[in-house]
């Protein structure tokens, strides 16, 4: 007879999950490489500017290591978002399939991007290692912790910007423009320290701020960030993710296929 | 057996609430293949859709204590942008069924060609409608539900597409929604009318037939 739900659900997702693989990166020629070059392609520019204004790294002792604690947590926080909003429209056929929920959809796109923020994450400091600095990580679970707060955090987002955008179609443009000035307001190439007072207050509302610094403070041994609040961080991405679960559960039942 | 208690579903649209079914109670017994009818607009599509439970009713319990396919229909499921075979391997997976086994079969049922290594986007609603009943007929299903596909496709793909169904009628039955009366009567002995929101059996689809010309005139 029918196998149990959960049976269910894992054969789902991990379908999903497989052919997901195939349309984020096998669309393209370099497919997976993609995942790689766009970190370093920021990190590049960077570079160039700080090399330009004769300034070198706030902390630690390589400029290209800071700058890929903060320009992956933003892009893995991003993408994520970008990936679970859009996750019931790129995929509204598979709905014809009883089985098929959007909440598999969804978490199938947020399995993928932890897969892929692991290994790009892991792949470029192995990068900056062998070829660059060599270096030891302070507290390795802290960065663990970081990530999936991450994860957690731009999957609630991401789940809330889909079901908002299923109502008020406007809503995805309006995050979107919000997303350009975070990227500065984030911590992604300085660190809160080095900020005047009002500024600083303003960014600590932002969550990605506090778990960019959160990283740096995990990672780079003798960097200790007076800024960072762990708490507000966790409690935001989880707030997300009730916020975003609440809303999807709000308006699901009007339309599981419509 | 499929049930249907006092189920209801309507849909919103620019000129008030269009209903589909009201309070409507339905019991569909194995062993009988089922004709919906009703005139265009009715409902028959989205009530083959919540027998499946692809959709939600607004009100009401559906039970199912068979294996019942997705609606097998031109329309959706597949993802245009996968080939044929990406898609067969994925319903396979979905579904529990044997993967390299689904393959070898759509690939010989659905005669595809070279196509099955394309983009579903490229297939004409004939491909498409091939490669879905191709999928169903691969997974093995106690009744399957089919929206307007057994009429597309030629002649001997009519054919194979009976022999398939005949073949499995001691196992599986068909509820089935199609414009052709021909067609219908074909596959189904018993029907079940859909008019102003309410739903009747008929044993006998003769019988459903009468009372629909009756119901026109």
């Amino acid at each position: 007879m029918t196998p149990p739900a959960h049976v269910v659900m894992a054969r789902v997702v991990l379908a999903v999950l497989l052919r997901e693989t195939r349309t984020r990166f096998g669309r393209y020629q370099f497919g997976y490489l993609w995942a790689f070059l766009e970190p370093l392609t920021h990190v590049a520019v960077f570079i160039a500017v700080f090399t330009a204004l004769g300034r070198t790294t706030p902390i630690g002792n390589s400029l290209a290591l800071f700058l890929i604690t903060g320009v992956v947590p933003w892009l893995v926080f991003t993408h994520t978002v970008n990936r679970v909003a859009k996750a019931v429209d790129g995929n509204r056929a598979l709905l014809m399939f009883p089985q098929v929920t959007r909440i598999d959809l969804m978490l199938a796109r947020i399995i993928l991007e932890a897969a892929t923020a692991s290994v790009v994450f892991a792949v470029l400091c192995l990068l900056v290692r062998l070829f660059e600095t060599r270096f030891t990580i302070e507290r390795p679970l802290d960065v663990v912790a970081v990530f999936a707060c991450l994860i957690v955090l731009g999957a609630g987002t991401g789940i809330a910007t889909g079901v908002i955008s299923s109502v008020f179609p406007t809503f995805e443009r309006l995050f979107a423009a919000i997303r350009r000035p975070l990227y500065f307001a984030s911590g992604v190439f300085f660190i809160a320290d080095t900020l005047p007072p009002e500024a600083r207050a303003l960014i600590s509302y932002n969550p990605l701020a506090h778990l960019i610094e959160w990283l740096r403070s995990a990672f780079f041994v003798g960097f200790e960030s007076t800024f960072v609040d762990r708490r507000y961080a966790v409690a935001c991405a989880l707030i997300a993710v009730l916020f975003g679960l609440a809303a999807e559960r709000a308006i699901r039942p009007a339309e599981k296929f419509a | 057996m499929i049930a249907l208690a006092a189920v209801s579903k309507g849909y919103r649209t620019h000129n008030g609430v269009k209903v589909i079914l009201r309070d409507a109670d339905l019991v569909l017994p194995r062993g009988r293949s089922v004709a919906l009818m009703g005139i265009n607009g009715a409902g028959k599509s989205t009530l083959l859709r919540i027998i499946a439970g692809t959709e939600r009713p607004d009100r009401g319990r559906v039970s199912r204590n068979a294996r019942i396919s997705w609606p097998l229909g031109s329309a959706g499921g597949f993802h245009g942008s996968l080939s044929g075979l990406e898609n067969v391997r994925f319903i396979a997976r979905i579904y529990g069924a044997d993967v390299r086994r689904t393959i070898d079969f759509v690939a010989d049922f659905a005669e595809l060609g070279t196509y099955f290594d394309m983009p579903v986007r490229t297939y004409s609603s004939g491909m498409r409608a091939r490669l879905a009943f191709g999928v169903s007929m691969a997974i093995d299903f106690e009744c399957y539900l089919v929206d307007e596909i057994t009429g597309v496709g030629d002649a001997s793909f009519q054919s194979k597409c009976r022999a398939a169904f005949q073949e499995r009628r001691s196992r599986a039955d068909v509820i089935m929604v199609s414009h052709s009366p021909r067609t219908l009567k074909s596959y189904c002995q018993s029907a079940v009318l859909l008019q102003n929101g309410s739903l009747s059996f008929f044993d006998n689809i003769d019988d459903a037939t009468a009372s629909y010309a009756k119901g026109l005139s």
